[in-house]
């Protein structure tokens, strides 16, 4: 069978984090993570996820500046990136696909929901 | 003198003593208390979170049976913890567990304590817990005499949801002495749709304030169904409260509210006319835009900015309209048409077409020469020096009066 | 007439007077702290699970204007900026006023945030100096630099306050450090009681000897030089058991003007800040204080003790010799300007509390202070005295005192604990000691200077010698 996809989570509230990487574990992916932006782009960096579940507000680094990050990098850009994060207004929304990312899910999250999302991002690109 | 003395400082170096003391070995039985629950939970979190992302029916297996006594805090914490941050099945799951691992219970028992901290804080892990069954006390929690306690129980009540949670909430509105209506407002906004119905039931009966509130709440939360009902809101005979309606109206911005809004901007009060045009602005009504317009010469300045706003919201042919009123011989008019231009970037378009030719080129001076004549000359002179294509800052210096060329060479 | 005896029994007499003077004085600070306990206590007990998610995802919470005056900071500035545009917070703009600074400060904006120039309208709500320019950023449209010529602190915030657009700012220095909730926290009395709540301010702490890494406070730990430790137990004193309790009784004068957050309509009321002071702060929330007990309406300013401003404390005597000699020529000034308040039962609490105590304890306290202790000395070495009578001064003045700073300590480990390591407790426990041996006793006689600076109007700022921690990590360790 192919290789588990490798997440990489950055979220700075440790009992999201937790949620988070029990949830995706079970379901058979390799967890990595990151508790901050800054941390969360030298993990992406070295290990090169498959997905990138990332929080916005972050220390060091919010989830805008790693989202830049990634789509400027040259190996990282196609990876790619679903927000999960607590701003739910309108201009967040916006901003956070203008920058980049492939999904936006607004915190207290569906966690089902939330799955199906990951395992849709995972599938290769319908040509 | 002698033995009070001796008594002071005695007292003082015990009570100093004692302060130390107490210092140290609680900030010792603190550290080994967390050290503990930190490693229970290392132990127990995982067990919780495989029971909730899976489908077993029940919680105890993943724990091994049954929970220690010394456990149920680490487990309480361990379930209220996630049970906030998540949505759906998973959510409804770790409720099942509270529920089913008694700690529902307990907070309703602590609910009727007699301690008011213990009574706060099993309110707000009933909401957290989203306890269906704990509703009936939670609306009786709302005459606690604690303020805490009832604004907990009001804030439970809100995470709880339901018809039953929304009634009382909505009768709190009624009693403005005990609550601040602001709370309630938010607390039913959060609630969504299922207030909408109540709030136009009980409208009738809540005072001046509380009134208000409901209109912003149906607003805010976009109550569709709530439309005609506040259509007729705009008959209402107190001011404020078609203020609020056009408000709400424009907030939920259904364009069939747009032929009573443009009746609206004739009413008598200007708080409903500003409210009416602001609220068109968000309808995207075409046909309200010369009706905008002639409230571009209302007398009233929110009238007038709301107005020129919403114009500018109508897109391109609002913008037309906006420069034709740039000819009108309503001063006010003219000047919140420049504003608005200005604001929206149609002025530094403009600026930019005269260095084109034609008919666009004599339309833009037209534009520029208009906002001269009206007064409006800060951005221009900073166009005329700042713009990088030279061609048009000699444009601009031309259609610029010469004292104002002279104050931009300062 | 037996000139020696009148003079030895007024020598007694002003000892006695020192006496009850400290025992007055120590009793007050002892109320205060009751009653701080009892509303740290409660304040603790409030937040559980915090909803201060709740606060930042709602509608309803309040927008806020950040108001950043800056001038000659062209090393920290875009730091600054930085770590104030990733607050946690719903809606919130950023105003930097560069206050005509001489060097990049405003070239480094333009640089890091892609600043153009803006149509933005600047009214002169208030009058200030001339302002050059408004520029807005592109790619934070939040982010407002005000360039103006050179006016002063207070200048520079009336620009930011005309420029504001929502109804409630707040002001921070630019080198304090905020913490990630602060503002969430500080909104906090301005969501409970909307209409009353005029300002609001938070607890400053001192950040001398905390690991410090892009403008966050990663390890919070005590310096290892005496007197950033000293400032700490004066803080904590200051802050938890005094201001409590002051805003408690409705008689909070200072805010501090590190971390403070006002309704903005009310201080366009009153015209801003006002030049001509050393600590703008102070004056402008006794003005607002002025005025609403002049407008009659129930109003409050309030202390919160939870969110945290993290200022650089002085390290050396002279420098902070300087600090207290302008918060000192500062409180005069402002207590002095505004003295028909005193006893005026039209100010409420503030009149008849919080003045008075100012203008004995504060103005006047350190004279007593000073001159008393010498006087007890000197008596008691010439044999004045006798000894029961000097242990007694002793004990009023220093054990007393001692006392409550501990008592500070217990009730910062009840509440907030901050300060995580053994260790750490040790060295406050022992400095709260050690404080009463000589460091209130230096301010005191700094304080009785200040006066009479003030007297002769002297005014300005005196540059800090600030070393600029937010580029650098401080382990712990100074170097000088």
């Amino acid at each position: 069978m192919s290789v588990a996809k490798r997440i990489l989570v950055a979220e700075d509230d440790p009992v999201t984090r937790r949620f988070v990487v029990s949830l995706l574990t079970e379901r058979g992916y390799e967890v990595l993570v990151a508790e901050d932006g800054e941390h969360a782009i030298a993990t992406a960096t070295t290990a090169q996820p498959d997905l990138i579940v990332s929080d916005l507000v972050m220390p060091y680094r919010d989830g805008y500046e790693v989202l830049r990050a990634i789509r400027t990098d040259e190996r990282l850009k196609n990876i790619p990136v679903l927000i999960l994060s607590m701003r739910d207004h309108e201009e967040d929304i916006v901003r956070g696909f203008e920058q980049g990312a492939d999904e936006y899910i607004v915190k207290p999250f569906n966690a089902r929901e939330f799955v199906s999302r990951v395992r849709k991002l995972l599938e290769p690109r319908r040509a | 003198m002698q033995g009070a003395l001796i008594v002071t400082v005695l007292s003082i170096a015990a009570i100093f003593l004692a302060l130390t003391i107490l210092i140290v070995t609680g900030k010792a039985w603190r550290e080994f208390r967390d050290g503990w629950c930190r490693a229970r939970r290392r132990v127990l979190e995982p067990l919780i979170l495989k029971y909730t992302h899976g489908s077993d029916a029940s919680v105890l297996p993943a724990l091994g049976g049954a929970i220690a006594r010394r456990d149920r805090v680490v487990v309480e914490t361990i379930l209220l913890d996630h049970v906030s941050r998540v949505r759906g099945i998973e959510h409804e799951r770790l409720c099942r567990a509270l529920d089913e691992l008694g700690f529902v219970d307990r907070f309703l028992a602590n609910l009727r304590g007699s301690r008011w901290w213990g009574r706060a804080k099993a309110a707000e892990k009933l909401g957290i817990a989203s306890a269906k069954r704990a509703t009936s006390q939670l609306a009786a929690a709302l005459t606690d005499e604690v303020p805490e306690v009832r604004l907990r129980a009001a804030k439970a009540l809100g995470l709880v949801g339901g018809r039953a949670a929304v009634l009382p909430l909505v009768n709190a509105l009624t009693e403005p002495n005990r609550w601040s209506t602001i709370r309630i407002a938010d607390i039913l906004t959060g609630m969504g749709g299922e207030v909408v119905k109540e709030l136009m039931d009980a409208f009738p009966k809540l005072n001046a304030h509380a009134k208000l509130a409901a209109l912003d709440i149906l607003g805010r939360i976009h109550a569709l169904e709530a439309v005609p009902w506040l259509l007729s809101r705009l008959d209402d005979p107190e001011s404020n409260v078609r203020a609020r309606a056009a408000h709400a109206l424009g907030a939920i911005g259904v364009v069939d509210a747009a032929p009573v809004l443009r009746k609206a901007l004739t009413d008598a009060a200007w708080p409903v006319r500003a409210m009416a045009a602001k609220a068109l602005g968000r309808v995207h009504d075409l046909e309200a835009i010369p009706a905008l317009c002639g409230a571009l010469r209302d007398s009233e300045w929110w009238v007038r900015a709301n107005a020129a706003e919403a114009l500018k919201l109508a897109g391109p042919p609002g913008i037309e309209a906006l420069e034709g009123m740039l000819k009108d011989t309503d001063l006010y008019a003219t000047h919140q048409a420049c504003l608005m231009l200005q604001d929206a970037g149609v002025l530094d378009r403009r600026v930019a077409e005269l260095a084109g030719n034609g008919e666009r080129r004599s339309a833009a001076e037209s534009v520029v020469s208009r906002f001269v004549q009206a007064g409006q000359l800060s951005r221009l002179r900073e166009l005329a020096t700042a713009h990088s294509d030279a061609v048009v800052r000699e444009a601009v210096l031309r259609l610029l009066p010469q004292k104002a060329v002279t104050g931009a060479a300062q | 007439m037996n000139f020696a005896a009148i003079l030895k029994d007024a020598v007694i007499a002003f000892n006695v007077f020192v006496l009850f003077y400290f025992l007055v004085l120590n009793s007050i600070y002892l109320i205060l702290f009751l009653i701080s306990l009892v509303d740290v206590l409660k304040f603790v007990r409030r937040t559980f699970f915090s909803d201060y998610r709740q606060i930042m995802q709602s509608d309803m919470t309040w927008p806020i204007s950040v108001l950043i005056p800056a001038h000659d900071e062209e090393k920290t500035i875009v730091e600054t900026v930085r770590s104030m545009l990733m607050i946690n917070y719903g809606e919130f703009e950023i105003i930097v006023i560069d206050d005509g600074s001489n060097d990049g400060t405003l070239r480094r904006l333009i640089d890091a945030y892609e600043l153009r120039r803006s149509d933005r309208p600047y009214r002169y709500s208030i009058a200030t100096g001339q302002v050059r320019a408004v520029y807005g950023s592109l790619a934070h449209p939040n982010l407002t630099v005000v360039d103006k010529e050179k006016g002063g602190k207070a200048d520079a915030l009336n620009a930011g306050i005309n420029l504001a657009r929502y109804p409630l700012f707040c002001s921070i220095d630019g080198d304090s450090i905020i913490e990630d909730n602060a503002l969430l926290r500080v909104v906090k009395p301005f969501m409970e009681k909307p209409i009353e709540t005029v300002a609001a301010g938070g607890i400053v702490r001192i950040v001398n000897g905390c690991d410090v890494k892009d403008g966050r406070v990663t390890r919070i730990a005590l310096s290892d030089r005496a007197l950033p430790i000293l400032q700490v137990v004066e803080y904590l004193r200051a802050f938890l058991t005094g201001r409590v309790g002051w805003s408690n009784l409705q008689s909070l004068l200072i805010i501090s003007g590190a971390f403070g957050i006002y309704k903005k309509q009310e201080v366009l009321e009153i015209g801003g800040y006002t030049h001509g002071t050393d600590t703008e702060d102070l004056e402008l929330v006794v003005r607002l204080h002025a005025h609403m007990r002049c407008k009659k309406q129930p109003y409050r300013v309030v202390f919160v003790p939870d969110p945290v401003c993290w200022t650089e404390a002085p390290e050396t005597l002279s420098v902070l010799a300087r600090q207290r000699n302008r918060w000192h020529r500062g409180l005069l000034q402002t207590l002095w300007h505004h003295k028909r308040m005193l006893f005026n039962p039209k100010y409420g609490n503030v009149g008849l509390v919080a003045f008075p105590y100012f203008v004995l304890f504060e103005l006047l306290g350190p004279f007593i202070e000073t001159f008393g202790y010498l006087a007890v000395i000197v008596s008691y070495l010439l044999g004045i005295l006798d000894v029961q009578f000097f242990m007694m001064f002793l004990a009023v003045a220093i054990l007393y005192g001692m006392f409550l700073s501990i008592a500070a300590i217990l009730l910062e480990e009840i509440s907030f604990r901050r300060y995580p390591g053994w260790i750490d407790l040790t060295k406050l426990l022992a400095y709260s000691v050690i404080e009463n041996f000589g460091y209130r006793q230096i301010l005191s006689a700094m304080k009785v200077k200040a006066f009479w600076d003030a007297i002769r109007r002297r005014r300005g700022w005196g540059r800090m010698q600030r070393r600029g921690f937010r580029q650098e990590t401080l382990r712990g360790q100074v170097s000088r």
